[in-house]
């Protein structure tokens, strides 16, 4: 007979790669339209962006005879367009989200995790790669700026291994829920924000030349649901305490309403962050200079992360003078009164 | 017969030739050198060269005496040296080879293998492959000293190996994003799998040193990983380049482009060997990639000063695969996709049946030994000199499974992420396939002629106006040189804001004299009152003196 948390489990998962994929497109608008507030000019709605990709989901494919460029971008379209999406859709499987303890908690690897994640970005520049001159370069342009996060990866990497000997997601984040994010687990909130200057502010637009039809919907789709993901892990390690347990509650009822409570705690995350993130791309100033202090920015916060981890959770040794200092002490004073 | 010997080493018996034996490290290399002579045509010029020294190879890596092991391995390196170019840095990295076969050539071993790291192509034909064949030899000694570490220092060599090999990881990955020539571009990037195993070794070392058998063991898995999953793959990326350089008629690769148009069966072998070399997941150069890491964080040693070294190499690790994947893009996209950018490219024909099944079995027989099960669980142990129980055999078959096959990691993570991949993969082509078939028009049209995108404004676009060219968009392309300048822009200061900061220098210093040369004329406006402020100072000294106890 299946457990009821096996089965809240396999059940929870299912409902992940829905959540994602509903939300993906509204938190993806929710983000343009803050951009545009706080930038001053007029704000498209929020539900744009599903209007566009259901626009494209039944535009006609484009006449193949119409230019010599076509048949070959189709091609590599499709195949970028199932790369894509199938990766992101595995991605979104592996992370916690609303609750921790899914059915694929021990496969949540953060190498896994964020280099899977790397390869749905790089799908999703693959077909303006064959496009024409400008286009091109804008795109080896973005994938330039995705690459730049890799070895920030590394070092998050390093901060799970520090604490918990593991580089498993699910493992970590139950071992932070009890703590403060303004005390011990002050350099995860720390990686938070390089993961979110590494990943979630990198941009996923999908170029408008070459691909049209259902493939760009796809891979409007797969773009968006990165950069979800990228602020779903990034809030993970700022709150771990909004993660839901689900073999906490022995009730269906019960169960239930902690799922509900950790998705609307994640949604609420994600609105935060996408603020945050808005408010933080009216700071750079131009798109080089994005790269450049997204890729330093990150950098500096990883490393600064393991600084204060190795400051704050393990402790110092006296180095070696002093404690000869104190010894001598000791024995001059005998232990006794003065 | 290489197969077999990895697989079931017993089953090839001794070997009756004096100074050869069928020892685990020889039966690896042999696998990853006749992978290699698979490849080569031996009937195409220079060919029967490169089937002789990998010939020649093999016979080293079986090879157990020291005598034989230097003279089939120099004998292997002399028969691809060139004709006429570049024969002293060959000649050079043999003679190191040779120096380091000899008992108690440990460091020249090392060296031979950082050294082999920035061999080049050696010409077109089979001799492309030669790269492979020289730093495959000197991956044999390297690794051979590095099992007897009881008789060499092995941290100092460790950090040489280490920082050798991250150093030939960044040069090699430079050299590839910032060359012109297709032949450089596809060499530098086989180099990636040399330093990979380069650093696997150092990083053996260290754990060696640190007395961790099993990190250890996780370095060495990621060693025969390197050479049984990613070698065959990288070998197989040289002879695609070749054969692309070819077909295209030219080295340059701002004369190649749009080969999927013309060669579609070379283009997607070129595809799926790129996206197997890609170092991301779910790849077997993923699997070395996590299997190095976790041995460097298995060795992470207790503070933030000590551990500064192993989390700079972790970082360095990172940005070594974030430059090979923008590598292997650069050239993806500079070849394969686009348009042609000479007349000479629209000629390119297509590889023949016999020139694709080499390839084809070669990456057949790749996937299928990493697929073997526990398959590096059983040769590490060996390689490292011990044997395995059969109850710990059982253990490790259960446990050891990689994303390209069940070997080398501790978990079923890889395989049941394939699987995942599969399957949601299965479910996206069909709901594709479903919404083409039914496709409803729409019912919304704001402007006929416009579409409305991401990049447009939010109310449908408003393009006033269309392509008015003839004969379409210009098939203009960013040639190589646009990728450098981009990356230059991007990762390095430019030349305008080193300009733009000696230009402020200048003017502060221009300011600086300006502002001294005013203030030495505005002097006279204050010696009027000089006097006064002079007394007023001395009163305030004498005050102080006098009135102060």
């Amino acid at each position: 007979m299946i457990s009821l948390p096996f089965f809240l489990s396999i059940l929870l998962s299912m409902t992940q790669l829905v959540v994602v994929v509903m939300f993906a497109p509204l938190i993806a608008g929710f983000r343009v339209f803050m951009s545009a507030r706080l930038t001053g000019v007029a704000a498209p709605p929020v539900l744009r962006r599903w209007y566009l990709i259901a626009t494209q989901w039944c535009a006609d494919s484009p006449d193949q005879n119409s230019d010599p460029l076509t048949p070959q971008t189709s091609i590599v379209a499709s195949c970028a367009t199932t790369a894509a999406m199938t990766t992101v859709l595995v991605v979104s499987l592996l992370v916690p989200m609303a609750a921790s303890g899914l059915a694929t908690a021990h496969l949540s690897d953060i190498f896994v995790i964020t280099l899977l994640l790397m390869s749905a970005q790089i799908a999703c520049q693959l077909p303006a790669l064959g496009g024409q001159a400008e286009t091109a370069t804008t795109a080896f342009r973005r994938l330039i700026s995705a690459s730049v996060a890799i070895p920030v990866l590394f070092l998050i990497a390093v901060l799970f291994f520090s604490v918990g000997a593991t580089t498993n997601l699910d493992v970590v984040l139950s071992g932070l829920r009890s703590g403060s994010p303004f005390g011990d687990d002050a350099p995860f909130v720390l990686a938070a924000l390089a993961l979110l200057v590494a990943g979630a502010a990198s941009d996923c637009t999908v170029s408008d030349v070459g691909v049209t039809g259902t493939d760009r919907a796809i891979l409007m789709l797969a773009a968006d649901c990165s950069s979800l993901i990228w602020l779903t892990l990034a809030g993970d390690l700022f709150w771990p305490g909004s993660l839901a347990l689900i073999s906490e509650h022995q009730t269906v009822t019960g169960s239930v309403g902690a799922l509900s409570v950790g998705f609307l705690l994640w949604i609420v995350r994600c609105c935060v962050l996408c603020v945050i993130l808005a408010a933080g791309n009216l700071v750079a100033a131009g798109p080089v200079t994005r790269i450049r202090l997204r890729g330093a920015g990150a950098l500096l916060l990883a490393f600064f992360a393991i600084q204060v981890l190795f400051g704050s959770r393990f402790p110092i040794m006296p180095y070696r003078g002093a404690v000869h200092e104190q010894s001598t002490f000791d024995d001059n004073t005998g232990g006794g009164p003065l | 017969m290489a197969l077999v010997a990895l697989i079931w080493p017993a089953a090839a018996g001794g070997i009756p030739v004096p100074g050869m034996g069928m020892q685990t490290v020889g039966t690896v290399f042999l696998f990853s050198f006749a992978m290699t002579g698979l490849l080569v045509n031996a009937r195409s010029q220079s060919g029967w060269r490169v089937s002789l020294a990998c010939a020649a190879a093999c016979f080293a890596a079986l090879a157990v005496h020291p005598l034989l092991l230097a003279t089939a391995g120099a004998a292997a390196q002399l028969l691809v040296l060139p004709s006429r170019q570049r024969l002293s840095a060959g000649c050079l990295r043999m003679l190191l080879f040779v120096s380091g076969c000899a008992p108690g050539g440990e460091w020249a071993a090392c060296i031979a293998a950082l050294t082999a790291g920035c061999a080049a192509s050696r010409g077109r034909g089979a001799l492309a492959l030669a790269p492979s064949v020289e730093m495959g030899c000197s991956l044999l000694i390297l690794i051979r000293c590095c099992l007897q570490s009881q008789v060499i220092p092995a941290r100092q060599m460790a950090f040489v190996l280490l920082v050798g090999g991250v150093t030939l990881g960044f040069g090699r990955a430079l050299k590839a994003l910032s060359t012109r020539y297709a032949s450089s571009a596809f060499a530098s990037i086989f180099a990636a799998s040399h330093a990979l195993a380069v650093i696997a070794s150092g990083l053996f070392l260290l754990a060696s040193a640190a007395d961790s058998p099993l990190c250890g063991q996780a370095a060495l898995s990621a060693f025969v990983l390197d050479l049984l999953c990613v070698w065959p793959v990288a070998v197989a990326l040289l002879h695609i380049g070749d054969l692309t350089v070819a077909g295209g008629g030219s080295d340059r690769l701002n004369r190649l482009g749009g080969l999927i148009l013309f060669a579609p069966r070379l283009a997607a072998l070129f595809a799926v060997v790129a996206c197997a070399y890609l170092l991301l997941p779910p790849t077997g150069g993923f699997s070395v990639l996590w299997l190095l890491a976790e041995t460097a964080l298995g060795l992470l040693p207790e503070g933030y000063a000590p551990a500064l070294p192993s989390i700079v190499l972790l970082a360095s690790l990172g940005a070594i695969v974030a430059l090979f994947s923008l590598a292997v893009l650069r050239l993806v996209m500079l070849v394969m996709l686009g348009g042609p950018r000479t007349p000479r490219m629209a000629g390119c024909t297509d590889i023949t049946e016999g020139t694709i099944q080499p390839i084809l079995v070669c990456l057949v027989v790749t996937a299928v030994t990493s697929c073997v099960p526990g398959l590096i669980a059983r040769l590490t142990p060996r390689l490292m000199g011990f044997s395995l129980t059969s109850n710990e055999m059982s253990v490790n078959v259960l446990t050891a499974i990689t994303l390209v096959g069940p070997d080398g990691l501790s978990s079923w993570t890889p395989i049941a992420v394939m699987l995942m991949l599969l399957v949601v993969a299965v479910i996206v082509i069909i709901l594709r396939q479903r919404a083409r078939v039914s496709l409803p028009k729409s019912a919304h049209i704001v402007f006929s002629d416009v579409t409305p995108s991401e990049e447009t404004l939010w109310s449908d676009g408003l393009r006033t106006r269309s392509s008015w060219l003839p004969f379409g968009e210009p098939l203009l392309w960013p040639g190589s040189d646009a990728v450098a300048a981009i990356l230059k822009q991007t990762v390095l200061i430019s030349s305008a804001s080193f300009r733009d900061a000696r230009y402020r220098v200048f003017k502060v210093f221009a300011l600086a004299v300006r502002g001294g040369k005013v203030a030495i004329a505005g002097i006279h406006r204050i010696e009027i009152h000089g006097l006064a402020v002079v007394l007023l100072l001395t009163a305030l000294a004498l005050w102080a003196v006098t009135v102060r106890p």
